[in-house]
């Protein structure tokens, strides 16, 4: 039992140590081979946890390997664009104003009924509005509605639209949070002029948000919370 | 360009303690071998003290082996070769040669066999 609890604590940290080298990505982004590899790590781990019989080295090196190479393979993604294509494959467009490919359906052996599915959870139920739907490679799809079925924006209405702003988190749970200032725009003179403003210390404050126009939001902390 | 060099040096260093370690099982298990084949030797002429003396060096060279072993091989087949080497012990006390020296070929054989299930080979990789 003690064997098994260190034996899952060295797990952990390698498993965190290996997320941490792979970088972040949420499950319906990761390419074929980096969902390939996600779930082969979880069982080479699993294996080495239910029997101790097994040495945990070998699993580590096979998850250290495994990691490493998925690295090393998605950096020459980067730089080479063939190598990418072998690897990863590529797009596929599979409707062009509005008329689905069906040759690319076939090799790719999608049913209408995925690509209609597809389409509905885009909340389109309609092929004709579709200008453009590309297969991408982690099993996607990405849709461009024909222009007249496209939402309108703020430019086409022709109305000034403003620089979107960023609220940055200045004060949580009574703790100043410094390395927000900069995304602000404000100094910390600024900040306790604020503060002194409001008749409030820092240590009162359960939140406090700004962003570059000074649109301020102040939650003291409730008495007794 | 961080993650990447990363990943190479744990490549690197992963690459190197596989090798180390393959290359330290194989010394171990050598060192084994041949004791244990003095030892059938010994089994085969009956000379108890000559067997005995064996026996304890390959107790000793055991206990010095344990643990990197016990890393890298599974220990189902690290079992089998210690409950053999405990038998001999009782062999010998009961000057029961037969075991003896059956037990000491067993001995050798469980030894080949972990050595080869180590070895780099297609049948070992496929």
């Amino acid at each position: 039992m003690l064997l098994s609890l260190i034996r899952a604590l060295i797990i952990y940290v390698l498993i965190t140590a290996v997320m941490r080298l792979m970088g972040k990505r949420q499950i319906g982004e990761l390419q074929p081979t980096e969902l390939i590899i996600m779930m082969l790590l979880s069982e080479l781990v699993a294996i080495p946890l239910e029997d101790n019989e097994i040495p945990l080295m070998n699993s580590l090196a096979a998850v250290a390997v495994l990691a490493c190479v998925e690295v090393v393979s998605s950096v020459i993604g980067m730089k080479s664009k063939r190598f990418r294509s072998i690897v990863q494959g590529h797009p596929v467009i599979l409707i062009r104003e509005g008329v689905i490919d069906q040759k690319e359906m076939k090799s790719l052996r999608l049913t209408v009924d995925d690509l209609l599915l597809s389409l509905r959870q885009k909340d389109i139920f309609d092929i004709q509005t579709v200008q453009y739907a590309i297969w991408e490679t982690s099993g996607q799809l990405s849709v461009l509605l024909k222009s007249e079925e496209r939402p309108a924006a703020v430019k086409d209405t022709g109305a000034q639209a403003q620089g979107d702003s960023f609220p940055a988190l200045l004060i949580a749970d009574g703790k100043l949070n410094a390395s927000a200032l900069r995304d602000a725009e404000m100094t910390r003179k600024e900040l306790d002029t604020l503060l002194k403003s409001k008749k409030a210390k820092i240590s009162d404050v359960f939140l406090l948000t700004a962003d570059n126009r000074r649109n301020i939001r102040l939650v003291r902390k409730e008495v007794g919370a | 360009m961080k993650r990447f060099v990363a990943a190479i040096i744990v490549l690197g260093l992963t690459a190197t303690a596989a090798i180390s370690a393959h290359l330290l099982v194989n010394h171990k298990i050598n060192e084994l071998k041949q004791v244990a084949e003095v030892t059938v030797q010994a089994a085969e002429v009956k000379d108890k003290d000559r067997a005995q003396a064996i026996l304890n060096k390959l107790s000793g060279l055991w206990e010095k082996s344990d643990t990197a072993l016990h890393m890298f091989v599974i220990h189902r087949e690290m079992g089998e070769v210690e409950l053999t080497i405990r038998a001999l012990k009782e062999y010998l006390q009961g000057e029961d040669w037969e075991l003896f020296r059956e037990g000491s070929v067993r001995l050798l054989e469980g030894l080949e066999h972990i050595q080869h299930s180590q070895k780099i080979s297609w049948g070992n990789v496929f």
